[in-house]
């Protein structure tokens, strides 16, 4: 058993000695990006429940594998969420077709999914080239053409575009072929 | 790359009325560019960490998710985490030292009181005292309104109103910040009340709860036992401190040395 199925073992078997050690070396870091972020001490305390109870029924379904150490990996998946969080008015809004969960095990549920689809196109952008990767994401990043020229000293925004287009189709090749592509991208 | 254009117009927010309604009427008419689309909003949303894609349909994956979710382990380690964090984070909160060393120095200025009445095995009783009294009681945490209610308890104490400060520890013990502390306390004033098995009550309650501090419930139980003079089960019960390591375990060791 690795470290990080040992603390995800500790999980689902709900061993409070571990859990009470995971809040000591993670909460403080969780909390201090929360508050940087617009959020409160409640709101920390919230986040890193849920993704918990995000590694626990992910493990719990698919015996998955973490990469990183544990402690990364956590803090990532609270980064995530508190984007989620963050995210939910504008796309209440915004989208017409968004559905309110029906309560919050739904809610963590869908969450998993998200962040599967997320951590898909995170590690399919470390696939295309250094140059490709750079560009789009500033390209994500909402940058403008001309600043992206400026940086990459390319001659005009016209070249921009087409190195973005090369760039993306490059991404969703590398997307569409890796096999959780079907199940987490809903088409 | 046109449509890419447009796609890339559309999630900035770029298009004109006229322009985003027919765009919207491609995508319900046109299947290959709503595909097109929707991953491309999916990585637009995703890789810009000013925003989040959320999933729209509910698929089999999510729900069979859901229903782990709702399965008793699962429900379970919710409660675990909401009680470990409610504890966890009412530690880091501001502590009041001073209300503890009142009601420290209170309840041994009452166990000394308490003893010139009661006729008891003196050796066991004088044992009981000191190590109650080289203790360090846990500290209360005053968060939120509770502080007015420990204090009342706390005057009460040293008012020797046991029964009445008892009354108010009982009213307030359902504060999960102080749970685990509010049993050590109870317990002692349900001891010094003579109130023996409620006493020992408390401490099982303690020992069996998951809470942080549980463990310490052992060293109150043992003594409690010794002012009892029920020294065969004090002393199992300081041996198994000792050989699980738990809370006041030196301690323990000290009293275990006392008792032969």
């Amino acid at each position: 058993m690795t470290d990080n199925s040992f603390f995800l073992e500790a999980l689902i078997n709900n061993d409070s000695k571990v859990i009470i050690n995971i809040y000591k070396s993670n909460f403080f870091k969780v909390r201090a990006f929360v508050i940087k972020n617009k959020g409160q001490q409640q709101d920390a305390e919230d986040i890193f429940q849920k993704a918990l109870m995000q590694l626990a029924v992910r493990y719990k379904k698919e015996k998955f594998v973490i990469n990183t150490s544990f402690e990364a990996y956590l803090f990532t998946v609270c980064k995530n969420l508190w984007r989620r969080e963050l995210n939910k008015n504008k796309v209440r809004v915004t989208n017409n077709d968004y559905l309110e969960p029906k309560d919050d095990n739904e809610d963590i549920a869908l969450a998993v999914l998200e962040q599967k689809r997320w951590e898909l196109f995170t590690e399919s952008l470390e696939l295309i080239s250094e140059n490709c990767k750079q560009i789009l994401k500033l390209f994500f990043a909402k940058t403008p053409y001309a600043e992206i020229m400026k940086k990459f000293n390319y001659n005009s925004e016209t070249v921009v575009r087409q190195r973005v287009f090369k760039c993306k189709n490059s991404l969703k090749e590398y997307v569409k072929k890796d096999k959780r592509f079907k199940n987490l991208t809903e088409l | 790359m046109e449509d890419d254009i447009l796609i890339e117009r559309y999630l900035k927010g770029l298009l004109s009325k006229d322009e985003e309604k027919s765009f919207l009427d491609r995508l319900d008419s046109d299947t290959d560019f709503s595909e097109k689309f929707k991953l491309e909003e999916q990585l637009f949303n995703s890789l810009n960490e000013n925003s989040w894609s959320f999933s729209e349909s509910k698929n089999a994956e999510v729900n069979d998710y859901a229903k782990l979710l709702r399965e008793e382990d699962l429900q379970n380690l919710k409660k675990t985490l909401a009680k470990t964090s409610s504890e966890f984070n009412s530690k880091e909160g501001a502590t009041s030292k001073r209300l503890f060393y009142y009601l420290a120095a209170a309840s041994i200025v009452i166990f000394l009181g308490f003893q010139l009445f009661v006729n008891e095995n003196t050796s066991n009783q004088d044992l009981y005292n000191d190590y109650i009294a080289l203790n360090d009681l846990p500290s209360f945490v005053t968060r939120g309104n509770d502080t007015s209610d420990l204090a009342r308890a706390q005057e009460l104490f040293e008012n020797k109103k046991y029964e009445e400060s008892l009354s108010v520890f009982q009213s307030i013990d359902n504060l999960s910040n102080n749970e685990a502390n509010l049993a050590i306390y109870k317990g002692i004033a349900q001891t010094e009340l003579g109130k023996y098995d409620e006493a020992e009550h408390t401490f099982n309650t303690l020992i069996n709860s998951d809470l942080l501090d549980a463990e310490k419930g052992y060293w109150y139980k043992a003594l409690l036992f010794i002012k009892r003079d029920r020294i065969q089960e004090a002393k199992s019960t300081l041996k198994e401190i000792v050989s699980k390591s738990l809370s006041h375990k030196d301690k323990a060791v000290l009293l275990l040395d006392d008792l032969d």
